[in-house]
């Protein structure tokens, strides 16, 4: 992996995922990695098995790397295996987080990447990101800004470009 | 002539079926505003007729409620001939017309109280539906108040209680909420559903707004110039006209359309390219083709089934034309 370890003297970061109407529908705990200027790196490990409609079986132990930016409408992460291998890339489109030094707050806009370690991909949740437009009232600029994302996804991981740039 | 027999064939298939037209026509004198359409309605479901203005829907509307006789053809509503017994059909039916028809010199409750006298319902009776209605329509602090003080959205809830008043088994509403601002729209969709959900009244709307129709109505009719071009579901139209998913691109300027392949199809309409295929992956190559465009990568939607059957069905009238 390039980034640093994270040791256990990293401040523990708290993340919190919303839907736009402020609720909060998960959270988990990840270490700081790295900072530098509007990118936040966070380690995170999963403590137990999860099944996965996409990603299929995550085993305990899994490690998560995190991108977060405090000025784009994306965060990306980067699964490893227990052994270190890369699993694959998940992309959330969301509005830009909040981080106050403690905990990382983001409001997710249902949108979804599925990038495997080929650079192959699958978007998901179209549609629920139209079901919670409806329903949430999404204005027009977020509609646009969410689109917007995803294009740029797209376009980081057609050119495999950071931080779809990760060699083992 | 129709034979007591066959009557009663359709009065028996008025059982499931609460309207049943069979190449309904309808013409003003070189006018065809209806020309030869067949459908039915299902008791205790929403049924929609979706068309652009000038497509017969309000003509359809006003055969069912029976305020125009049709021209040729059959229908029938709860197995009445609305031809032999108009008289039997209106009771039976609740109508809210588009335009506002309340009593202005008339308070809430006086409206409703005023129309209960049309259907000879005992004064005790209309008191209690009137109650009923005001209350699920949300007017019942306003039952006082003077019908020029309510605001459009209230207008609409009244005439909607009091095409309920006498417990229709159909309520036909005719572009229920054009001219409503989106949030009151909303109201009178919650309203509707809430009427389906808890009476099981068998509902049939005309709208030129996709929302409306893909929200409330469980099947469709589109019409245009007074023929069918579709009918189903929303979700089976949009699955059966166009791909799953869609790339719009707005404002596109002298940008030509790019063209379609085996598994994308293209589309350009309004200043706008629309691409379709059954996967979003297959439309993402073509955003690095449309830099600093607005795009949006979307489930398709019945307007794209609507915008789709429209032009085909223009093109077709052209094409006759010339011939």
């Amino acid at each position: 992996m390039t980034d640093d370890a994270a040791t256990d003297a990293s401040p523990q970061i708290t993340i919190r995922a919303c839907k736009y109407d402020g609720l909060e529908h998960r959270r988990w705990h990840a270490r700081l990695l790295s900072r530098k200027d509007s990118l936040i790196v966070l380690d995170a490990r999963f403590d137990r098995l999860i099944e996965h409609d996409l990603l299929g079986r995550i085993l305990p132990g899994t490690i998560s790397v995190e991108y977060y930016w405090l000025d784009r409408w994306y965060n990306v992460f980067r699964f490893h295996l227990p052994t270190g291998e890369l699993h694959s890339y998940y992309c959330n489109v969301n509005v830009p987080p909040l981080f106050d030094g403690r905990v990382l707050s983001y409001v997710d806009l249902d949108i979804d990447i599925l990038v495997a370690p080929d650079l192959s991909y699958r978007i998901v949740d179209l549609d629920e990101f139209e079901a919670n437009s409806e329903r949430f009232r999404y204005p027009a600029e977020v509609r646009e800004r969410a689109h917007a994302a995803l294009r740029e996804l797209v376009a980081l991981v057609s050119a495999r470009q950071f931080p779809f740039d990760y060699e083992e | 002539m129709k034979t007591q027999s066959q009557i009663s064939a359709h009065e028996s298939k008025g059982l499931e079926q609460v309207v049943c037209a069979r190449s309904l026509s309808k013409h003003y004198g070189q006018l065809h505003a209806v020309q030869h359409i067949d459908f039915s309605v299902r008791r205790g479901e929403t049924f929609g007729l979706l068309g652009p203005n000038g497509a017969g829907k309000s003509t359809t509307m006003r055969m069912i409620a029976c305020r125009t006789p049709p021209t040729s053809g059959e229908l029938f509503v709860e197995g009445i001939d609305t031809r032999l017994e108009p008289r039997r059909v209106r009771s039976l039916i609740g109508v809210v017309p588009q335009e506002n028809n309340l009593d202005p010199d008339l308070n809430v409750r006086q409206n409703l109280l005023v129309y209960a006298r049309y259907y000879r319902m005992p004064r005790p009776l209309a008191l209690k539906r009137s109650q009923e209605l005001l209350a699920f329509t949300g007017l019942s602090r306003r039952a006082e108040a003077r019908v020029e003080e309510l605001s459009g959205g209230m207008k609409r809830r009244l005439m909607i209680a009091r095409a309920l008043l006498h417990e229709p088994r159909l309520l036909v509403l005719d572009e229920p909420t054009t001219g409503l601002d989106p949030q009151v729209r909303q109201e009178i969709w919650q309203r509707l559903e809430e009427l389906r959900r808890l009476s099981g009244t068998t509902i049939l709307l005309s709208t030129h707004y996709m929302e409306e129709a893909e929200k409330l109505c469980e099947r469709l009719l589109v019409i245009d110039h007074g023929r069918i071009l579709a009918e189903g579901s929303p979700r089976e139209l949009i699955l059966a006209r166009v791909s799953r998913y869609a790339l719009e691109v707005r404002d596109v300027d002298a940008t030509p359309l790019l063209p379609a392949t085996a598994h994308v199809s293209a589309v350009e309409r309004n200043g706008a390219h629309f691409y379709f295929a059954a996967s979003p992956e297959l439309l993402t190559p073509l955003l690095k083709r449309y830099e600093g465009r607005r795009v949006a990568l979307r489930p398709s939607n019945l307007e794209d089934v609507f915008l789709q059957l429209i032009s085909d069905g223009s093109e077709e009238g052209e094409g006759a034309d010339a011939a």
